[in-house]
């Protein structure tokens, strides 16, 4: 199981979203933290409230056509070392 | 541009019956999700790659025929793809669309200014508009797009794409910024920037937001109000004392009135105007599903299942849905493109840009001018336009030869 940086929801390891508050996982191991950092500097709470009607949407994604591709790419690198493995970060 | 005056009547009927009686005149065209940039504000990389061939999009621009006026090649990085420039023949041949707009995060300096050449030879007669991506400056900018030397090969790609200026009268070079959480406290930075340096045509922003097809629905990049409006209102406050001639005070006057719609949807949270994505604007998803929005990124069917035929695929049961949804204003966004298409069918913010425009105009026809020179007119950030700068050297011209 995953634990989710933003709201602590366990999540399956091949999750895209977390179930609980719908953020993107990967992105959220890679930036959440100083997203988070910079939300309390602006006096504004670490987890944001989302319109529901984009979370609603948002979980149709869970059913639709890339959800397998993506989890095998999860599978394949995981969660905390995605960013290096895969992307060009500068950081 | 008045060509779209009858378009916008039978528009706004369509939406008034919640049954589409023509096809929406602004399309934004996702050409892949393939994203050489991993920006923190996106997730849209993740997606997987389905994208249609060149012959499908043939075929489908041949079904949307003449009702699109407004075009927007988007990705991902539109311009990873070799065949853009042949999507965009075919779009030309097919919609003839008055203004075809194509963002780009310019990491490619090497290919993008000759593939953008290419789409300006594709479109001679259309306004083509390319609008460099720019979070920041230096460093910075690297940071948020998760690429190193981002901002070197940006540069070079802007004076790659400043060079073809010369040479087509139909190109607009903008600079776009996304304004985040992560960088709207740099703005200032930003903005002189553009303002001392590049020295574009346009310069505009777009609040960063929650939206499905970018997959960044609960990550609060969102800026607040109280760090956006300042930041939003020094952008207004340029608009309004620029000076600007014929087609650029029209759309700086749109560009003024959007920003106030991305402030109130931001504090009201809900439909500022009436929103006709579904029924106005639309959007091609790489595989062809077909969107109201991408906001939403619901699909109302596939163009695939439909054998290229737009209309078939935006008259489903499913896209009626969805447009009943978006009318019950069960859903809001500050999104620009369908924005500007939902103010220019709004007939009262149509009639107070109108009435502001001849008001301007009138004033400036009667009264003295103060002569602020050339260089101080190009300084006006943040729009002045190809037709602008031409119009004031030959005003120059003309006033040297006058004196002499």
């Amino acid at each position: 199981m995953t634990e989710c940086p933003q709201c602590d929801t366990m999540n399956d390891d091949d999750a895209k979203n977390c179930q609980g508050c719908r953020v993107n996982l990967y992105w959220a191991f890679q930036h959440y933290e100083e997203l988070a950092a910079l939300r309390k500097a602006n006096n504004l709470a670490p987890k944001p409230t989302s319109a529901p009607f984009l979370v609603e949407t948002s979980k149709k994604i869970d059913d639709g056509p890339a959800v397998n591709w993506l989890r095998n790419t999860i599978k394949k690198y995981g969660f905390k070392g995605a960013g290096k493995k895969v992307s060009t970060t500068a950081e | 541009m008045l060509e779209v005056l009858p378009k916008i009547a039978k528009l706004q009927a369509s939406y008034a019956l919640g049954k589409p009686l023509a096809l929406p005149m602004n399309l934004t065209i996702s050409v892949s999700y393939r994203c050489n940039s991993r920006c923190k504000t996106c997730n849209v990389w993740q997606r997987p790659n389905d994208d249609f061939t060149i012959e499908e999009y043939d075929k489908t621009f041949a079904s949307v025929g003449r009702a699109a006026y407004w075009f927007t090649f988007s990705g991902g990085e539109p311009t990873l793809r070799k065949d853009l420039p042949e999507m965009v023949e075919s779009a030309y041949r097919h919609c003839r669309p008055g203004i075809i707009n194509i963002p780009t995060n310019g990491i490619q300096d090497k290919i993008i200014p000759a593939r953008i050449e290419r789409v300006l030879q594709a479109a001679p007669t259309s306004d083509v508009i390319v609008n460099l991506s720019l979070d920041g400056i230096g460093e910075k900018h690297d940071s948020v797009r998760g690429v190193k030397g981002n901002f070197e090969r940006a540069m070079r790609t802007y004076a790659g794409l400043k060079a073809l200026k010369g040479r087509y009268k139909n190109f607009t070079l903008g600079v776009h910024t996304v304004i985040s959480n992560f960088n709207v406290d740099e703005f200032e930075n930003i903005y002189q920037f553009v303002h001392n340096e590049m020295k574009p045509d346009s310069f505009i922003s777009e609040i960063a937001e929650e939206r499905v097809e970018l997959d960044t629905v609960g990550m609060g990049i969102t800026p607040p109000i109280q760090k956006y409006q300042p930041v939003i209102e020094r952008l207004q406050e340029d608009i309004r004392k620029a000076e600007f001639n014929g087609v650029s005070r029209i759309t700086q006057a749109f560009r003024d009135r959007y920003y106030d719609i991305v402030k109130r949807t931001l504090v009201e949270q809900r439909q500022i105007i009436p929103c006709l994505a579904g029924v106005a604007s639309a959007q091609i998803a790489p595989n062809g599903d077909v969107w109201t929005c991408c906001i939403r990124a619901e699909s109302v069917g596939n163009l695939r299942e439909h054998n290229y035929d737009f209309a078939a695929t935006w008259r489903t049961t499913k896209a009626d849905e969805l447009r009943r949804s978006i009318k019950a204003g069960e859903c809001y966004c500050p999104l620009a493109n369908a924005s500007y298409t939902n103010m220019l069918c709004h007939t009262p913010t149509l009639a107070s840009v109108a009435l502001e425009v001849c008001n301007v105009t009138a004033l400036s026809m009667f009264s003295s001018p103060p002569n602020h020179g050339k260089s101080a007119k190009l300084h006006a950030l943040p729009v002045i336009n190809a037709t602008d700068e031409r119009q004031m050297a030959k005003d120059h011209k003309e006033e040297v030869e006058a004196a002499v």
